[in-house]
């Protein structure tokens, strides 16, 4: 059986979006284990992943918006099309919050750099939401997504608890008010990264199911 | 096909019918004209004879009222016409047939009348008194016969089409039908028309040829698999979009799939491990990689090359490799040159210190000779370090000197308890060797350093007052056991797992007690090198026993 045109350029749309699945993730990962210990080198590699997260949502859209014209697809195929424009521009998020992150790690307080508070748990917990939204995209996996979706609860009451901790540093130590707002930042950022893994795994359940959560 | 089939019948059916309406018009039309010219004849013949016997012309028209009676004087003048008054007619001396009549006796002409599709046919006799008589009747042109046909016409063009219609879609069903239900498996099982065969001993022979090729492949994928299966090296072979084509076993163990479900999935569908990522990206690009990276909690080397086809990449062949053992290696052995330079120095400064000092002639002349004794005892301490790790490399290598032979254990033990008598009477400590002779085949020089390294840590680890005990039993069977015990300080349980590393002490404050930090290393090589094995067992303020087991002699 010859695979059409569509079918070749479906499979490499869906290639092209693990690729940028493995760079995200791989990127929020780094961000993650240079927090703690703190890893100057490590944050910088980071960096420099956000332009090749950038170049490859361009790529990608430029391939869906050619697969939309040129082949008029359908049903299923016109679903996953959608669902893979709008997953980029998370995913492309979830790229420029972990550079974030990195950053500010370049400039954390050298000295108080081992007072994180729940900073590591807190990432720790953003990172599986990561690789369990690109695992759901890759495997269509339907119940993933959904675990994906109900973490976010998990995250967002981190955030929280992170930030009362903040305000307990501050009232035992006024001088780390830098470090805390630094530390603010960075639990921020993780918990719109949280939002974004949220938003794929909706995407990818739209994919599968057809319907969109409000 | 089925409408050029349709369309070749529906032709045939048409031009029949044209050919047929054609020809057989040509006939009729001949036909009905001879008639029609005949009957005029007679008629003329008729109606002459009459006239000349002195018939009246009226009555004799009005007998053949069919046909049109003309008479004309022999000046043109018209005397009568049957249909026409013959006042308003004009000289008819004009007409093809009178002047033939007048002149030659008889006269014919036929002129297409003013009724579409219809003609008439005129014939002419000259009578004997010199007047002219003609007598015409019309008839149906070909255009006129062809008229009264074609709605006949078009009905049998309209049945035939769809007769044909019909019939083509009939012989196509029973043309396809066999093609349709053919067994390609076997072609030649099929029991079809015979046009079909020429098509079917292809279709056989290409089958043949295809079967040919795939069991050939198949052959060949599986002694692949079976050559690839012994490597412990992860082999995966990639196409050009970076889907597998082929796993080993190693591969599909480490990729957490089996080559059934692996092949033909993208690659980084099975792993999104970035480094492994970037070496397929890499060697898809056409350039070698190589990458480390952690899968599993092991160290892994991932090496991908391209292939190429002319200048083309077609896919990429990468092995993953485990270095763990490799790099575990590399890092005891960065670790133990940095201890043994740091070992090396300490001494190396202290005499240097005293050298100085002796050399500057600020040491009064009684405190040389103390700087001496110093610059001796750390002299005496590096060449003992030296001694231990040239023994310990030796081990490392499993070069046992070339001296096995039965050892007594017991006799090791009485000597050791003899060399170190004076340093445990300095501290207060009892020594005692119990148990059989405990003979062992090995070499003897390692199993003396063996039990006088255990017993060196037992006397100096011990408090006063304690004791060291060299314990000594023999299994039935040929298994042989050592045991040294002592009251001492023991060793904390988080210390007790790196004992037997190199350069570690329990007790960093006590280094001054002039071990290397490498006894208890060379007890364990030493013991390993005789296939024995040693255990620990300590408590803290209580003392501490080595257990070193030589297994029976087969």
């Amino acid at each position: 059986m010859m695979r059409s045109r569509l079918d070749e350029q479906l499979d490499r749309l869906n290639a092209e979006l693990i690729d940028m699945g493995t760079l995200v993730e791989h990127a929020i990962e780094e961000s993650a284990r240079s927090l703690s210990p703190r890893d100057i080198p490590r944050a910088k590699t980071v960096l420099a992943l956000d332009r090749d997260v950038d170049q490859k949502e361009r790529d990608i859209e430029g391939l869906c918006l050619k697969l939309l014209l040129q082949q008029q697809p359908v049903a299923k195929d016109l679903r996953f099309i959608s669902a893979a424009l709008k997953m980029i521009t998370d995913m492309e998020r979830i790229g420029d919050q972990a550079a974030d992150i990195a950053e500010v790690v370049t400039m954390l307080d050298a000295e108080r750099a081992v007072e994180m508070t729940l900073i590591p748990e807190m990432a720790g917990e953003t990172v599986k939401m990561v690789r369990g939204a690109i695992d759901a995209f890759v495997l269509r996996d339907l119940t993933l997504a959904k675990w994906v979706i109900d973490m976010d609860d998990v995250v967002d009451a981190l955030f929280v608890r992170e930030k009362n901790a903040l305000i307990e540093l501050l009232r035992r130590d006024r001088n780390a008010a830098a470090h805390a707002l630094d530390l603010l930042m960075i639990a921020k950022y993780l918990e719109r990264i949280g939002d974004h893994a949220a938003n794929i795994a909706e995407w990818v359940a739209f994919a599968i199911t057809g319907t969109h959560k409000e | 096909m089925r409408n050029r089939i349709w369309r070749a019948m529906a032709l045939t059916a048409l031009l029949s019918v044209l050919a047929f309406g054609v020809l057989s018009m040509g006939v009729l039309y001949r036909f009905f004209a001879a008639r029609t010219a005949a009957a005029l004849d007679s008629d003329l013949g008729i109606i002459s004879a009459a006239l000349e016997g002195g018939a009246g012309v009226e009555a004799l028209a009005r007998a053949n009222a069919d046909a049109r009676v003309t008479l004309v004087l022999a000046d043109g003048t018209v005397l009568f016409d049957s249909r026409e008054r013959a006042s308003d007619m004009g000289n008819h001396l004009d007409r093809p047939e009178i002047r033939d009549a007048l002149e030659t006796g008889s006269g014919a002409s036929v002129r297409r009348s003013d009724t579409l599709g219809e003609q008439t046919i005129y014939r002419a006799r000259r009578l004997r008194d010199g007047s002219v008589l003609r007598v015409s009747g019309t008839q149906k042109s070909v255009l006129g016969l062809l008229l009264q046909i074609l709605p006949l016409f078009l009905f049998l063009i309209v049945v035939t089409g769809s007769l044909s219609a019909l019939l083509s879609r009939r012989t196509t069903a029973r043309i396809v039908k066999p093609l349709n239900e053919l067994n390609l498996e076997s072609p030649l099982d099929n029991d079809v028309y015979e046009e079909l065969s020429p098509l079917l001993t292809r279709m056989h022979v290409q089958n043949a040829r295809i079967q040919g090729y795939i069991s050939e492949q198949t052959a060949q994928r599986r002694e692949f698999a079976e050559i690839t299966r012994g490597m412990a090296e992860a082999l995966v072979l990639l196409n050009a979009r970076g889907e597998v084509l082929f796993v080993n076993r190693a591969a599909e163990e480490l990729l957490g799939t089996s080559r059934e479900q692996g092949e033909g999935r993208y690659l980084l569908a099975l792993t999104r491990n970035f480094q492994i990522a970037s070496a397929m990206e890499g060697a898809l690009a056409g350039a070698g990689t190589e990458k480390d990276t952690e899968i599993a909690g092991r160290r892994c080397r991932v090496a991908a090359n391209p292939v190429r086809a002319g200048d083309a990449v077609t896919g990429a062949v990468m092995l993953i490799h485990d270095v763990t053992d490799r790099f575990l290696a590399e890092k005891a052995r960065r670790e133990f040159t940095a201890n043994v330079s740091h070992e090396l120095k300490t001494p190396l400064t202290a005499i240097l210190g005293y050298a100085e000092i002796m050399q500057n002639g600020v040491a009064a002349e009684d405190m040389l000779r103390e700087f001496a004794a110093r610059i001796h005892e750390e002299a005496t301490r590096l060449i003992g370090l030296v001694e231990d790790i040239l023994k310990l490399s030796r081990l490392d290598e499993n070069r046992l000197p070339n001296d096995r032979r039965p050892v007594s254990l017991r006799e090791l033990g009485v000597q050791a308890a003899a060399r170190l008598k004076p340093e445990a009477d300095r501290r207060g400590v009892s020594i005692a060797v119990e148990g059989g002779d405990c003979p062992v085949v090995g070499s003897q020089s390692v199993l003396s350093e063996l039990v006088g390294n255990l017993l060196d840590n037992a006397v100096k680890y011990n408090r006063p007052g304690g004791r060291a005990v060299v314990r000594l039993s023999e299994f039935p069977g040929g298994a042989r056991e050592l045991v040294v015990e002592d009251t001492g300080i023991g060793i904390s349980p988080e210390d007790q797992e790196h004992v037997f590393e190199r350069f570690f002490r329990a007790d960093r404050s006590r280094s001054d007690e002039g071990g290397t930090g490498l006894g208890l290393s060379i007890v364990k090589h030493a013991a390993l090198a005789h296939g024995a094995s040693v255990r620990l067992e300590s408590e803290p303020g209580v003392g501490t026993r080595v257990t070193v087991r030589f297994p029976a002699k087969d």
